[in-house]
């Protein structure tokens, strides 16, 4: 059990030290992820409060796996949970929660850092980092990716495949130094 | 040009959908169809970690005044009491009476005038 597996253990048990801890480290991440998505620091202190108090109430929400992996996506769905509350898109406009279900154990999740991975991010082309930031962060469809950027759609897919194979590459080779 | 075939399609279905930038309709055929494709299934695995790392790209420096706020605010809902606790802990002492200092400062005023007039007399 690694470290961040048994403060989640202690929260289960109504730890408040834990729960500290969890967010002293986390929640720059949760912050920054809500700031990216919503623009404006206001709402990303609003998310830090809902994701944080989510944690607290329903730490089973958590099962297994990279602690900072899970934590992000359930602030990137909340965020976009905000987004659409706030958009007058149709729902089939809207792209679906990422699912939460046990993040995945993986060498390149296990050592991440934010630089590494910002790196990894900006060492890719722009025809690919740009549909990829806009799929995570936007909360748009692959659709809208490819009418905003005025690219086929078929190109669209191929360049954000490509750019994440490209990016595990990158990872892999940075968590290795 | 993207002259892919029709499964190399699917596999860039999933790394969209790994993506999250699938519609909802989307999403449910792509999960479905992960469930029973191995070669899909190793695809999404391989880039699953690469996707959920990127809310890190975003991970920003919080100043110190925010962290505490945010922190304050949620310790309220999370442990009322020790937040109450906490806040009475943090604020500041009584000031120490300032009359000393405008003794001193008067003090100060005096020995000068005294000085200015004992000069002038010398003169």
């Amino acid at each position: 059990m690694d470290d961040t597996s048994g403060l989640v253990a202690r929260l289960r048990e109504r730890d408040v030290s834990a729960f500290e801890v969890l967010y002293d480290r986390y929640h720059r991440l949760v912050f920054g992820i809500g700031h990216r998505i919503l623009g404006d620091p206001a709402g990303a202190e609003d998310l830090v409060q809902s994701v944080f108090l989510k944690l607290w109430s329903a730490p089973d929400a958590y099962r297994a796996g990279n602690f900072g992996a899970w934590i992000s996506r359930v602030a990137r769905n909340q965020a976009l949970d905000v987004l659409r509350s706030r958009s007058v898109r149709a729902v089939s406009e809207i792209p679906a929660d990422l699912p939460l279900e046990g993040a995945v154990d993986d060498a390149v999740l296990a050592r991440i850092e934010g630089d590494r991975v910002r790196d990894a991010l900006k060492s890719l082309p722009d025809e690919q980092r740009i549909p990829i930031e806009l799929g995570f962060f936007s909360g748009v469809t692959h659709e809208q990716i490819a009418a905003k950027l005025d690219v086929p759609l078929g190109t669209i897919k191929t360049r954000i495949r490509s750019g994440l194979r490209r990016m595990r590459s990158d990872l892999e080779a940075r968590v290795a130094r | 040009m993207n002259d892919v075939q029709p499964h190399d399609q699917m596999l860039e279905l999933v790394a969209v959908y790994v993506l999250g930038a699938l519609s909802q309709h989307d999403a449910l055929a792509v999960s479905e169809h992960i469930a029973l494709c191995p070669e899909c299934r190793t695809e999404y695995d391989a880039l699953r970690p690469v996707a959920d790392s990127l809310g890190y790209a975003a991970e920003e420096r919080v100043d110190d005044v925010r962290t505490a706020r945010m922190r304050s605010k949620l310790m309220q809902r999370v442990d009322p009491v020790a937040a109450v606790r906490s806040q009475l802990e943090a604020k500041p002492r009584r000031r120490a009476p300032l009359w000393p200092a405008y003794l001193a400062a008067a003090a100060a005023i005096v020995i000068a005038l005294i000085n200015i007039v004992i000069a002038a007399d010398l003169r």
